[in-house]
């Protein structure tokens, strides 16, 4: 529930801070439409729909849509990540491999990174498998206040005129893609530890 | 040297006033029981001492330059290169997810950056078969070997670069007896033919008279005997170092009770004044009580730390 606040808290908060003080960052509907004006309309995703249709401008400006939303998206998701990585490296950093890769002269970045992180990064990526679904969560909310037209924002817009079928149809679509992302966490497992074999 | 972690309880001195001094090819064997501070001057030799401990004093030649004035960085080129370290638990030293020759290519290129990573796995194969494991394994994961042959891979990222110096601290504590013998075996064997100078940091004093030319004695963070090998073992001064001699059991004399140093080692936040050894010394009197002794030199390299020597001059 705190999360929750925090995300609306934030999105107030950056929707005003972020137009106000730099007003290249473009977010209602309506301005998404005017651009979108004779973009092909291939995948719906404007980005890669601008890409395909060559136009560079284009592109940047659907990008510069998808910014805030994803801004406030992944700020609330990284606090969870930045205090399991620090535990994590906390921890790893005293084992006795990392001092003896000290011990060998290896310099210190590849210490912490090549010894520490990879050793460290198991559980966050588990982390980011299981975090996957809040991230599905969270966008029903983000893309409602930004009027971005995606799925989330249309499983909202669905579930106000009681279309079951629709309603249905994205729910499976984001249970799909939460169990295909975990597959994709368990196999990556394998090659991130090789104790690990399926 | 004195090395000290300094901790909110207040300062524990760990390594107070060490000194020896260590000539090419030699094996020094570095005497003690756990909490002696053997360790923390082993490493502090490499300068990696743990947090929160910090070399108060002291200085430290290796080839005549005092390594406690170089940047870390010129300490870097020092470690793995000049001096190796072998560490007392195998099955944690190597990094589960990397393969045995990355551990060797990381380590030869670190300090030879010309060498491609080609010849790097050649050299680590070469020195992988002078420890005794098969060449063929250099593309296998530490998972997959023996505590024993681990400790072996270990020794071989030591003398990969042919050091001056290879620090063990207790390499074979956490391996079986018959193991024990054969790494030690090959750190001798390989001190032959490489010639690097080899400290022996253990609390096994029979490990340590069985295989090592010179002997230092620590107790409590302090020195307290240094010797030849064989005059340690023939003529102990030092009750602490008799106690540990005693303390070795002996197949002829099989009905023999062991006997052990009464008492415990001194919490160091607090030591006893005086001689740190007095309360469990059966020599004690009223001066060690009062006053640290000295080192005093009992015979030709022969140095003691008791009063009980000084009163026979």
């Amino acid at each position: 529930m705190k999360r929750k606040r925090v995300k609306f808290w934030l999105k107030g908060f950056l929707i005003s801070l972020l137009v106000l003080l730099a007003g290249w960052v473009v977010y209602t509907y309506s301005a998404w439409y005017l651009m979108c004006r004779g973009v092909l309309h291939l995948t719906g995703l404007y980005t890669i729909d601008s890409l395909l249709d060559g136009s560079i401008v284009k592109f940047v400006e659907a990008a510069r849509y998808l910014f805030l939303p994803s801004l406030t998206l992944g700020l609330m998701l990284s606090g969870v990540f930045i205090r399991l990585t620090r535990s994590n490296m906390l921890e790893t950093l005293r084992l006795d491999f990392v001092t003896a890769a000290r011990a060998r002269g290896l310099k210190e970045s590849s210490v912490v990174y090549g010894y520490a992180l990879r050793n460290a990064f198991l559980p966050i990526l588990t982390m980011m498998g299981l975090q996957f679904a809040m991230l599905l969560g969270g966008a029903i909310l983000t893309e409602t206040t930004f009027s971005w037209p995606g799925l989330g924002r249309y499983l909202v817009d669905r579930i106000n005129f009681r279309d079951y079928t629709a309603i249905q149809g994205a729910v499976i679509l984001f249970g799909i893609l939460v169990a295909f992302v975990n597959l994709v966490v368990d196999i990556l497992y394998a090659y991130l530890d090789p104790r690990i074999r399926f | 040297m004195t090395v000290e972690y300094q901790t909110r309880r207040g300062d524990i001195r760990a390594v107070n006033n060490v000194s020896f001094t260590l000539e090419e090819g030699e094996m020094l064997g570095l005497v003690g029981e756990s909490g002696s501070g053997k360790s923390t001057l082993g490493l502090s030799i490499i300068r990696l001492v743990p947090h929160p401990g910090v070399i108060v004093s002291g200085h430290l030649r290796i080839d005549g330059t005092d390594i406690l004035n170089l940047s870390e960085k010129e300490m870097r080129g020092i470690r793995g290169k000049k001096v190796a370290f072998i560490f007392q638990d195998p099955m944690t030293s190597l990094s589960p997810v990397k393969k045995i020759g990355a551990h060797f290519v990381e380590l030869i290129r670190t300090h030879e950056p010309n060498i491609s990573e080609k010849e790097a796995l050649k050299r680590a194969k070469t020195t992988l078969n002078d420890v005794g494991i098969l060449p063929e394994r250099i593309n296998d994961y530490p998972h997959q070997f023996s505590g024993g042959m681990r400790q072996r891979i270990m020794i071989a990222l030591a003398i990969a670069l042919s050091p001056d110096l290879i620090i063990a601290d207790e390499p074979t504590t956490a391996l079986d007896v018959i193991v024990q013998a054969k790494i030690l075996d090959l750190l001798k064997s390989l001190r032959d033919t490489y010639g690097m100078a080899l400290i022996l940091i253990t609390h096994d004093l029979s490990i340590v008279l069985e295989r090592c030319d010179k002997i230092l004695v620590m107790y409590g963070g302090s020195f307290v005997e240094y010797a030849d090998n064989k005059e340690l073992h023939g003529n102990p001064i030092h009750p602490y170092t008799r106690g540990l001699l005693r303390s070795i059991p002996n197949i002829e004399l099989a009905e023999q009770k062991l006997e052990a140093i009464q008492g415990s080692p001194p919490d160091l936040l607090s030591p006893p004044e005086g001689c740190h050894f007095w309360p469990r010394c059966s020599f004690a009197k009223k001066q060690c009580r009062m006053e640290r002794p000295t080192i005093v030199e009992f015979g030709p390299g022969h140095l003691v730390r008791c009063f009980k020597e000084a009163e026979r001059f």
